[in-house]
């Protein structure tokens, strides 16, 4: 019952990427931290968002370009391990890894479902010129749902396959990756650091002559 | 009322994005209660309605703007006080792409980017200073503030640009959007260094696991240091390989004991 519960919550955050709203309650430090919270493990969501947020900040719905999903990325992961292995900070970095595949997955099934909105736009024109001014408001609200419901079966599938891998995983890491997975932890909000100030690099600071 | 009622539309701007014309419904659907009460006739309306379903696309924010100089121009058609029919059109082509640009660059590229800033210092500071029982004021702290200037502007630009019509174009280039945009920037680059300093001063000034084999101990916060820079040098790289080259830079100093 919990799998169905997060899946939906996930599509709803997912649909304010460009869906609906753009309140950035999407955005991996607000969706990490909720599935922490909801799951008893705030630290480790806000802990995996923060990374997240750092290191993709430059991810963003721009023109025709559809934006990698950094929300399936920290919700998926954060679940997981707040799931099997709460607390643990090699698990949730394994996590995360695990997850960037299925984000990139989740991004090809999200191309496809703006293609067949295509299919709608022209469903809404053709009801226009027969005088079925309807269809604008119909067509809206199932471009819409249909995007719920597709994000949220994908949001299962994955909480339900992905989580099963990474379980399996886990078990799996050797000596050595464990300590990798321990060091990643600190290691990765550091990287992006470094991203976030490659984003400075071409700021106009007042006396300072900076190349722009 | 009706002004009210067209701003909770446009949060449906994307809500049938397609990659034929992008926005094209959605920016229809705001219009359409609007065109509804200007054009009674049910044929007349079929051509106006027609008329936007063309290409159409911009920053969401950024499209109370367009929204309401369009509802104007019908206003001015329906009434006969204008006679170019082009002018919806040539208002929605001729200004997306501009209002787009200072969208893009003030809400995506700097307001949100500064917010995240600030959620993730606090994210840092909650953890030196505050108990770990204050780590959700971060991301409410994130949204909040987020929200309090997206929707404030929204709302704001759909009223004034109702009043004033095409004179907004002047308002908005007088609002020095970049000018404000840069300050952000730099205050968030502050943020930034701030957080990067008691990030380094809470994890960084602890010695390394198995100093022993290199006969020193040293703060990983060298480690740190080194890579950040590494980082910033290969900014362009995709976040996703600097992620798994991460890992694997871990797994060799794990594995060399460092």
């Amino acid at each position: 019952m919990d799998i169905i519960i997060f899946s939906l919550v996930g599509a709803v955050l997912s649909a304010d990427i460009t869906m609906f709203g753009q309140f950035m309650i999407s955005r991996p430090i607000f969706c990490g931290p909720l599935f922490g919270y909801i799951l008893g493990d705030i630290h480790t969501g806000l802990w995996l968002g923060m990374i997240v947020e750092m290191m993709w900040i430059n991810e963003i719905p721009m023109g025709v370009a559809v934006p990698l999903d950094l929300t399936v990325m920290t919700s998926t992961s954060v679940i997981w391990v707040c799931h099997f292995f709460k607390g643990s900070q090699e698990a949730a970095i394994l996590a995360l890894a695990v997850a960037i595949p299925f984000a990139y997955l989740y991004k090809e099934v999200d191309v496809a479902g703006r293609k067949f909105n295509t299919y709608v736009m022209h469903w809404v024109e053709a009801g226009i010129k027969d005088g079925k001014e309807n269809r604008i408001s119909m067509g809206i609200y199932a471009g819409l749902f249909l995007y719920i419901v597709r994000a949220a079966l994908m949001y299962f599938v994955i909480i339900l396959i992905g989580g099963l891998l990474f379980k399996q995983l886990f078990s799996y890491v050797p000596v050595q990756l464990y300590v990798a997975l321990k060091k990643a932890w600190y290691y990765l909000p550091v990287l992006g650091f470094g991203a976030v100030l490659y984003n400075f690099r071409s700021i106009n600071i007042p006396f300072i002559k900076t190349n722009n | 009322m009706i002004k009210n009622f067209v701003f909770l539309r446009t949060f449906f701007l994307q809500a049938l994005w397609n990659f034929e014309r992008l926005q094209n419904i959605g920016f229809l659907y705001i219009l359409y209660p609007v065109l509804k009460g200007l054009y009674p006739d049910k044929e007349k309306r079929k051509e106006v309605l027609l008329r936007h379903l063309g290409f159409f696309n911009t920053n969401p924010y950024m499209v109370n703007i367009i929204v309401a100089m369009v509802i104007n121009s019908e206003t001015k058609i329906a009434a006969g006080k204008e006679q170019n029919l082009k002018k919806p059109d040539m208002i929605k082509s001729l200004m997306a792409g501009p209002v787009a640009a200072l969208g893009d660059s003030f809400f995506w590229g700097t307001w949100r980017p500064f917010v995240s800033f600030i959620a993730i210092l606090t994210v840092i500071l909650s953890m030196n200073m505050l108990s770990l029982n204050y780590l959700w004021i971060a991301p409410v702290l994130f949204i909040v503030l987020y929200n309090i200037v997206h929707l404030s502007f929204r709302y704001w630009s759909l009223i004034v640009s109702f009043r004033i019509d095409e004179k907004m174009i002047r308002l908005i280039s007088k609002l020095e959007i970049k000018y404000v945009g840069d300050i952000f920037r730099i205050i968030g680059l502050i943020v930034v260094i701030l957080s990067i300093f008691f990030y380094f001063k809470i994890f960084g000034m602890v010695p390394a696991l198995e100093p022993e084999r290199f006969g020193f101990s040293y703060p990983d916060a060298v480690v740190f240091g080194v890579i950040m820079i590494v980082s910033f040098f290969l900014g362009r790289i995709k976040p996703v390989v600097m992620f798994y080259l991460a890992i694997i830079f871990s797994f060799i100093l794990g594995y060399l004991g460092l």
